[in-house]
């Protein structure tokens, strides 16, 4: 649950905020890193949802088009 | 025996690359020996050459080297030109960054991953993009997140961005930033606007906040897991992005050019046979056509060399060359988006990593049409500066030279005091004349104008 929320309520937060120019010389790749398991999850999620919604959409469309017949 | 480690590998333990006897060779270490067994013998090395993506090599046994920890040397095919992404235009590098993506995800389907999204890794090689390192594939651990996915946003989807966005001439920010531009630097020049396309708003604008909050912090190892589907996920979203970001050329400084210029029909078909007689009779390797606007004589030039680097610093001059090659296939013009008057430095560490335009040269014939004005008037370069600069950059010239009677020289002369007395054929004949022998002289018909055919003294 936490970490929807977290998910949900990042990029808002993040919305509006500036950046300072950062020389990242200790780990470069750390906010990289944490940020692209944050985004896996979320565009996995999209892709769930949106496998879902053509399963959805393509039931549907084969009821009616049973019914028409 | 002479053996020269490439000053430009030396980030990759797994391998560099070395020069013997004028041949280029790269050494694969025993480390990467597992990783590259698999790229070869897994299937990814044949899939990835016979679609064109990968530049081929084959292994040697030929080079006795006594480099330590050496398991294979490989010989890999020759590029006639190493370009860089700041010379390139918007859809040379979106070319660039689209191949990089196709062959992560070719990659991921044989078990392999990228570990570097660096744009050195794309060479232009027979008029496409192709893959040079052999180094950068490594076997794919599901848990792991895309290791290049910073690399890839500082070297591609930064400067498409910028120069989709802001100014098609941004990717010139990569002479400062070898590793590619700074996200937070391209989330301050970005408009604000972009913050609502998502792709740009998560992999620009959030990441570069992420890489400001996260630059300290450790991170425990079970933060890191990810699976393969969001490592798909990521991949398919960059190429969306990717996709998306556009840059249509408006005409550009020179669009006209051939339309306004001093020529009739008649005496611009003479220049043209001239000038493609010259490059016949001496069937160059490499020539280099410096100020070729859309690449009009470089196509001449193309029939009769091996490439043509066409050189330009009208970014919509060379967006429209490069598609313009794409869409007739044209396979041995490369265009580039080059200041002669203030060509690529030489970049990185000890200025050894990327090499200088000079560094690349010399051409074996350069084409300078149209150009020896705007180097001695606007530019202020006395004749004997000019001289001497192809002295170092080309054996042959061709090169034409355009009086201050003519009416392309009259306009830049029209708000400014003429100053340039010096500035005449005589003395461009003089100054040339200590560095090249004059082979062929012709005046060029109902024009002021004549072309000189010029080869460099011993």
């Amino acid at each position: 649950m936490r970490k929807t929320v977290l998910i949900i309520t990042l990029p808002i937060v993040y919305f509006f905020c500036n950046a300072n120019h950062a020389y990242a010389y200790i780990d470069p790749g750390t906010g990289s890193i944490i940020l692209q398991v944050l985004l896996g999850l979320i565009l996995g999620i999209v892709y769930t949802l949106k496998t879902y919604w053509l399963n959805v959409k393509d039931f549907v469309s084969r009821v009616f088009k049973k019914k028409s017949i | 025996m002479t053996l020269a480690r490439e000053r430009s590998s030396f980030r990759d333990p797994c391998g560099f690359l070395f020069t013997h006897e004028g041949i280029l060779y790269r050494q694969i270490n025993n480390r990467y020996r597992e990783n590259y067994d698999h790229l070869i013998h897994g299937g990814l090395y044949d899939e990835l050459v016979k679609e064109n993506l990968l530049l081929p090599h084959r292994e040697t046994d030929k080079v006795q080297i006594d480099f330590p920890d050496a398991y294979k040397i490989i010989q890999p095919e020759k590029i006639n030109f190493i370009s860089y992404p700041y010379e390139w235009s918007f859809s040379q590098l979106k070319d660039a960054a689209e191949l990089t993506l196709q062959i992560q995800r070719i990659a991921m389907d044989y078990g392999m991953s990228l570990k570097d999204g660096s744009a050195y890794n794309i060479q232009f090689h027979k008029g496409k993009p192709v893959f040079i390192d052999t180094l950068s594939f490594e076997i794919l651990d599901e848990r792991k997140p895309w290791i290049a996915y910073r690399q890839f946003c500082q070297h591609f989807l930064a400067p498409l961005a910028l120069m989709s966005y802001v100014d098609p001439q941004l990717n010139t920010l990569l002479v400062n930033h070898i590793d590619g531009i700074p996200l937070d630097l391209c989330h301050k020049l970005l408009p604000f606007s972009t913050r609502f396309r998502f792709s740009l708003f998560t992999h620009i604008h959030l990441h570069a906040r992420f890489q400001k909050q996260y630059e300290t912090r450790k991170l425990a190892h079970a933060r890191r897991e990810s699976s393969q589907q969001s490592m798909r996920a990521i991949v398919d979203n960059l190429q969306a992005a990717v996709r998306k970001l556009t840059w249509i050329p408006s005409s550009t400084a020179f669009s006209d050019y051939y339309s306004q210029t001093n020529y009739s029909s008649h005496s611009f078909e003479q220049k043209k046979e001239i000038i493609e007689s010259w490059i016949k009779r001496y069937s160059p390797r490499i020539v280099w056509d410096m100020g070729a606007n859309d690449g009009l004589f470089s196509r001449i030039a193309a029939s009769h060399a091996s490439l043509v680097l066409s050189i330009d610093n009208d970014p919509a001059a060379i967006e429209n060359n490069y598609r313009m090659c794409k869409a007739e296939h044209v396979t041995n013009i490369l265009p580039l988006f080059i200041n002669v008057t203030n060509p690529s430095p030489a970049i990185g560490w000890d200025n050894q990593e990327r090499k200088s335009l000079g560094e690349r040269g010399p051409a074996d014939l350069a084409l300078a049409l149209a150009l020896i004005h705007h180097l001695a008037i606007s530019n202020n370069l006395p004749l004997s500066h000019v001289a001497a600069f192809f002295s170092r950059t080309t054996h042959r010239l061709v090169i034409e030279f355009v009086p201050k009677e003519d009416s392309q020289v009259q306009r830049l002369l029209q708000n400014r005091e003429d100053i340039f007395t010096d500035y005449n054929q005589k003395i461009f004949e003089q100054e040339f004349s200590n560095w090249f022998t004059i082979l062929e002289k012709v005046p060029i018909a109902q024009t002021t104008r004549t072309l000189y055919c010029m080869e460099r003294l011993p």
